[in-house]
């Protein structure tokens, strides 16, 4: 689609504006200055032919009035006009027939008097048609001007008539132009075919065209009003010794047909160059104007996120080219630091979420400690309060089995029954007091091989599960609160033991020194810990066994924690569970 | 010799083991009880709880020790482990026990303070 506003489309059509105006006010101007130019040479050309003609008329009409001059100054002439009245002599109409010898005959020849009366006595060759018209006397041979009559031109040459030196009549032929003279033809054809030769009266009236034949004359209207139609160029020259003059006219389409040709030409050439100039100005323009649709496209993406577009046309050596390089380099910055603010906020991210996971675990440990303390109290006090009903409990029954005398066997029985159930309790607070003394460790040196093997024996082990005990050579001693570690070792084996539930199977303790630390693994082959419960077990108050309150872990683990151990679970790919219990040996404090 | 605890069934029920092993014991429930007692020079053997309402029991003994200095105690404790207790057994606490005192141990300990 075009879009009017695109500069592709407007430099091309304002270049396009601009040649043809120029080109159209050129070829006016120069049409109009050669146009004048050819009018003003041919006119020049024609006035040099009209003058040629006019020169060649006037030598003819000198004749005429020459040979009337000569018969005027006849002296049978003169005579007839001394005695007025009195018919012309033979003598003088041989004078007056005399002058039909000429090339032209005259319609009529007359003597007028001085009151313009033609004398008496002419012969009928001499007289034409109508009523010989009374003329002012002249003193001079006069050529009058031509008068169409009949659509023929006549003219009339008068000459006057002196008896010893004045004037006293006049002699006058009534004329007609009846034909063309050679020298005419001859410089008709020098000027051309298109040229059209007149004659008429010097004051434009009166005009005959001049052809081979004049019979009838074709008498034009004026040449002015020819040329104001501008479809002439006339020359004239006025014919010396009379009123008339000779006129040139020629078509002003034969002048300016060449130029005419010239300007089509011209104009051919002008609307080629128009439309190369026009293509040129689209090439140049499309050239300037792809570079910077390009960039606009590739903005106009960049604007819409698209960070890794770039502009392709770079390699130009102008200004858009160096725009275009700009531009690219401009992106280039832009997606480096929008990257680079994409890798702080993933780092800063990732560092925000190891902070709340580090504060969620801070948060859990706390909830456990403070829920272990809570307990702790309770325990502690709930121990104490029992221990001396426990007390007495176990007294009544000593009292009664050394005071009742022989005894049922049932009685005896149940007073046994008794006896247990208070070792048992008494053994629960024992725990439960034991695990709800929070004390801080008191840390020495400690072998790890007789702290195991001493733990282990206070541990009632079935006889059916084996104890696999294996602690490697030159362990380094460790450095914690035996009391504590012997606690939390207590409670390992006791829990691997309860796992085998009375089954036959093995307990295996092995201790190992590595980067620093003493591993010692605790492994039993009973069901080993649900996934789901790996970590719940360390909580306290969960438990697994139908008897126990579920602080023997977890009291573990704080224990392990307070010791600058720790304390896992995982489950064994052979079955069974394995808690790990790391510590630190006496060197790495 | 004086059984001093404010477990009154606990006093008796000690009181009868005692004289089940041929003692004489004299009940008393409280500290003051076991500091008056001790003006009666016939008692010279105090088994005594440390953990007692008011006066315990080894603010108790050291009064019995101003009046009657050749008094012996064997002190019952359910609390604090017997070092972490002000007394050495020299002061004439001829023994500490742990809470629950098992009755052999009991005996043993009277036994050997009555020697």
């Amino acid at each position: 689609m075009i879009d009017r506003f695109s500069l592709r489309w407007r430099l091309p059509a304002i270049m396009a504006l601009i040649l043809i105006g120029a080109v159209m006010t050129l070829s006016v101007l120069a049409y109009g200055a050669a146009r004048r130019s050819a009018i003003e040479v041919a006119r020049e050309r024609l006035n040099n032919a009209a003058e040629r003609v006019s020169s060649i008329a006037s030598t003819g009409i000198a004749n005429l009035t020459r040979q009337a001059g000569l018969v005027a100054g006849d002296s049978s002439v003169i005579e007839a006009l001394r005695h007025p009245g009195t018919p012309l002599t033979a003598a003088a109409q041989r004078a007056l027939l005399s002058l039909r010898n000429d090339t032209t005959v005259p319609l009529t020849v007359a003597v007028l008097d001085l009151q313009g009366r033609p004398v008496e006595g002419v012969t009928p060759e001499l007289v034409r048609e109508g009523p010989v018209e009374r003329l002012a006397p002249v003193d001079s041979a006069t050529v009058h001007p031509f008068r169409a009559v009949n659509g023929m031109l006549e003219y009339i040459i008068a000459v006057p008539v002196r008896d010893s030196g004045r004037v006293v009549g006049q002699l006058v032929e009534w004329r007609r132009v009846t034909r063309v003279t050679t020298s005419f033809r001859v410089i008709s054809d020098l000027i051309g075919p298109y040229a059209t030769l007149l004659i008429g009266n010097a004051d434009g009236s009166a005009l005959t065209e001049l052809k081979d034949t004049l019979h009838p004359p074709v008498i034009r209207d004026s040449t002015s009003a020819r040329e104001a139609r501008n479809l002439n160029t006339v020359a004239a020259s006025a014919i010396p010794g009379s009123p008339w003059a000779f006129y040139v006219e020629y078509p002003n389409a034969v002048i300016l047909r060449p130029l005419r040709v010239l300007s089509w030409q011209s104009l051919l050439v002008a609307a080629s160059v128009v439309v190369l100039a026009i293509l040129a100005g689209a090439l140049l323009s499309l050239g300037m104007t792809k570079p910077l649709a390009d960039l606009t496209t590739t903005a106009e993406f960049i604007a819409g996120g698209d960070l890794t577009r770039r502009p392709h046309d770079t390699a130009a050596r102008d200004e858009i080219g160096r725009l275009a390089r700009s531009f690219g380099a401009m992106a280039n910055k832009v997606q480096e630091s929008r990257d680079d603010l994409e890798r702080r906020i993933d780092a800063r991210t990732s560092d925000l979420q190891t902070a709340v996971t580090q504060l969620r675990e801070t948060q859990d440990e706390l909830l456990r400690k403070e829920k272990l303390a809570t307990i702790g109290q309770l325990a502690s006090s709930v121990g104490h309060e029992l221990r001396n009903p426990l007390g007495v409990m176990a007294n009544a029954v000593y009292i009664l089995e050394r005071t009742i005398e022989s005894p049922t066997l049932k009685a005896k029985h149940y007073l046994q029954l008794l006896s247990a159930q208070i070792k048992l309790s008494e053994r629960i607070v024992a725990d439960l007091l034991d695990s709800a003394r929070n004390q801080s460790p008191q840390r020495r040196r400690t072998d790890v091989r007789s702290l195991l093997t001493e733990q282990l024996t206070r541990v009632n082990i079935p006889t059916n599960v084996h104890v696999e005990f294996v602690v490697e050579e030159d362990m380094p001693e460790i450095h914690v609160d035996p009391d504590q570690v012997g606690q939390i070792l207590v409670n390992l084996f006791t829990n691997a033991t309860q796992a085998m539930d009375n089954q036959p199977g093995v307990l295996s303790v092995r201790a190992n020194n590595g980067d620093g630390r003493v591993h010692i693994h605790v492994r039993d082959t009973g069901p080993g810990v649900p996934t789901d419960l790996l970590e719940k077990i360390f909580e306290p108050l969960y438990t697994t066994k139908a008897r126990g309150i579920g602080l023997g872990l977890s009291v573990s683990r704080t224990l392990a924690t307070a010791n600058r151990g720790s304390l896992s679970v995982k489950n064994h790919s052979g079955g069974g569970a394995v808690f790990s219990l790391d510590l630190p040996t006496g060197d790495s404090q | 010799m004086a059984v001093v605890d404010d477990d009154r069934d606990m006093v008796r029920s000690l009181c009868d083991i005692l004289e089940l092993h041929g003692w004489e014991a004299v009940p008393s429930y409280d500290g003051e009880g076991a500091v008056s007692l001790s003006r009666n020079d016939d008692i010279d053997l105090f088994l005594m709880d440390v953990r007692m309402p008011r006066l315990n029991g080894v603010d108790a003994w050291n009064a019995i020790r101003v009046l009657h200095p050749k008094a012996k105690s064997v002190l019952m404790t359910a609390y604090a482990p017997p070092e972490a207790l002000a007394l050495t057994p020299g002061q004439g606490v001829v023994r500490i026990l742990r809470k629950p005192v098992a009755v052999p141990d009991l005996i043993d300990a009277l036994e050997s303070a009555l020697e």
